[in-house]
């Protein structure tokens, strides 16, 4: 892009100026087919935010636009009563936390930031008309719109590991019944079985997740049923933490012995799993096939289906934006923030999203009240434990570019001291330092 | 109708973007304490788990705060995260991070 001096700069902000009062006419609901208390809402000149999806994107950006400027009104439509984190579910299947730990209700993000929260769906995003419609009717005018809708699966890319299926063979990658479900089969599982746990190729929610599930579980079986066994038959050669992953279980679990607890079978080894055969507990791979006690599979990911049927995915099955905005590159008006979001080389994480959320609500205030968007910049922690006092974790620090892109800071982030360095590390601190990061994240998002 | 949309939107976009000169712009400090928050909490937190293991970053002078910073930055402090965190960021950076905080107005919940 050209350089602009500095009378070009102001010569184009004063024709924006007189753009943006332009564009606020052109946006206006067009009289005639629009419903009488709706431009009366308008008249009154109340700015309307909407927000789909009240998980870790949507509640934290609902809360700081609130923060940012109490004028505008937001309304967060979450179907569920409370939202339980995917974050730190693992940790309940080692008994480091209680189910109910991982709930988090909407009431402080309503009686402490005036947040309007509305318990319904989403059915159709109009962007003409710019209102949402949902399930029990309702009928919402918004100025800007924020679509955090999470992830959904490629159903039967295992062939045999449907929707239907997922009800008996949980993949407890959206925390609530699943978790519980998994969490109930590992405890009455014999000493001396084996689990399978099959993660996704990439890109998936919470890339370090599945790894962090199988050292929790190793965790439980080591003191419970001593006997039994892990295999992770991979759909891909490596993933997020490996080495100190890897490091953790030759410690802890005798990984890379004749005795290991987990066994991790990469698509290298054609670990890749192909079919599901619920009746017979049995998964076909590349390599064959094996029976199992407990069956995790992890499916194939894409962006929440509202992202879907609203236009707003690409190609890839995920959601395209501006980076300094988080504003959709195929609908105007409408921000994408989270997992369903394409986020450059922001991971699809918790705290990616709560990050995402932040920048996106600071530019729609910005945008909003016809202020220049701020230069943006993310952070990515993500802390994983391999036992309850054995935490690692991978941070990165994210800016963007002139051509948009996002790009990792050089020589910032990374992971944890690797014990092969010779020293001990901070394996304990990250332990403590990953519960506590829990609690001051939720409380940032929800409280 | 389309084209009207796009013509306002690029006039949008070079007037209320930074402009380009700089080949890296300074990061807004206010967003980056908004990611600071994600692990220190905007206010102090009580943990059940941990209490206090993150250090609230309330009430500390500037001062502390950039020096902390620097020394993470140039690793002449071992952290944990911290080292790898303050190298994503410019002195200039950390330095208007620290003015934020210190404010009294602008860290609160």
């Amino acid at each position: 892009m050209r350089i602009l001096n500095r009378r070009e700069f102001l010569k184009y902000s004063l024709t924006a100026g007189a753009a943006m009062a332009l564009s606020a006419c052109e946006n206006m609901p067009e009289q005639s087919n629009q419903p009488l208390s709706q431009n009366t809402e308008h008249a009154k000149g109340r700015r309307k935010v909407v927000i789909i999806g009240g998980g870790v994107g949507g509640a934290t950006a609902a809360k700081y636009i609130r923060k940012a400027d109490a004028r505008i009104e937001v309304t967060l439509i979450e179907p569920k009563i409370s939202y339980t984190t995917c974050f730190g579910s693992n940790w309940v299947v080692a008994g480091i936390k209680d189910f109910a730990g991982l709930e988090h209700s909407y009431q402080d993000l309503r009686e402490k930031y005036g947040v309007k929260i509305l318990h319904d769906s989403v059915t159709q995003i109009d962007p003409d008309k710019r209102k949402v419609i949902t399930q029990d009717g309702r009928n919402l005018y918004f100025e800007r719109l924020i679509v955090s809708p999470g992830i959904d699966f490629h159903w039967n890319e295992i062939v045999g590991y449907t929707e239907e299926v997922s009800y008996e063979f949980p993949h407890a990658w959206q925390a609530g019944e699943q978790t519980k479900l998994l969490i109930r089969q590992l405890h009455a599982m014999r000493n001396g079985g084996t689990v399978i746990i099959a993660p996704p190729r990439d890109p998936f929610r919470c890339p370090p997740g599945p790894y962090e599930r199988a050292s929790m579980i190793a965790h439980y079986l080591k003191q419970h049923k001593p006997r039994s066994k892990i295999l992770i038959l991979d759909a891909k050669d490596s993933f997020s933490k490996r080495t100190l992953f890897l490091q953790g279980w030759e410690k802890t679990y005798g990984y890379g012995t004749d005795h290991a607890m987990i066994e991790w079978i990469p698509a290298a080894q054609d670990g890749r799993v192909l079919q599901f055969d619920p009746i017979n507990k049995t998964v076909y791979a590349e390599f064959g096939k094996q029976k199992a006690d407990v069956i995790n599979i992890i499916p194939a990911q894409k962006a929440g289906q509202i992202a879907h049927s609203a236009g707003l995915t690409d190609e890839t099955g995920w959601c395209p934006v501006h980076h300094r905005t988080w504003e959709s590159s195929k609908i105007p008006h409408v921000h994408v923030i989270g997992d369903a979001s394409i986020a450059g080389g922001l991971p699809k994480s918790g705290y990616a999203a709560n990050s995402e959320a932040k920048v996106c609500a600071l530019a729609v205030v910005a945008l909003m009240n016809g202020q220049q968007v701020r230069v943006p910049s993310w952070i990515n922690t993500c802390y994983s434990l391999v036992t309850p006092l054995y935490g690692i974790s991978v941070a990165m620090v994210y800016k963007v570019n002139e051509k948009d892109e996002i790009y990792a800071v050089d020589g910032a982030g990374g992971v944890s001291q690797s014990d092969y360095d010779g020293v001990a590390g901070n394996k304990l601190a990250e332990a403590i330092y990953a519960k506590n990061w829990y609690e001051n994240i939720t409380a940032d998002i929800f409280h | 109708m389309q084209l009207r949309w796009v013509k306002t939107a690029s006039l949008l976009f070079m007037g209320f973007y930074q402009p380009l000169a700089m080949a890296v712009e300074f990061s807004d400090p206010e967003i980056i304490v908004h990611n600071c928050y994600g692990c220190h909490g905007a206010k102090a937190q009580k943990s059940p788990v941990a209490k206090g293991a993150v250090p609230s970053l309330q009430a500390l002078p500037a001062s502390y705060i950039i020096e902390s910073l620097t020394d993470f930055k140039y690793d002449k402090r071992e952290g944990t995260i911290m080292n790898r965190i303050a190298k994503g960021y410019t002195e200039g950076e950390l330095s208007a991070v620290a003015s934020y905080l210190a404010a009294p107005t602008n860290n609160k919940p």
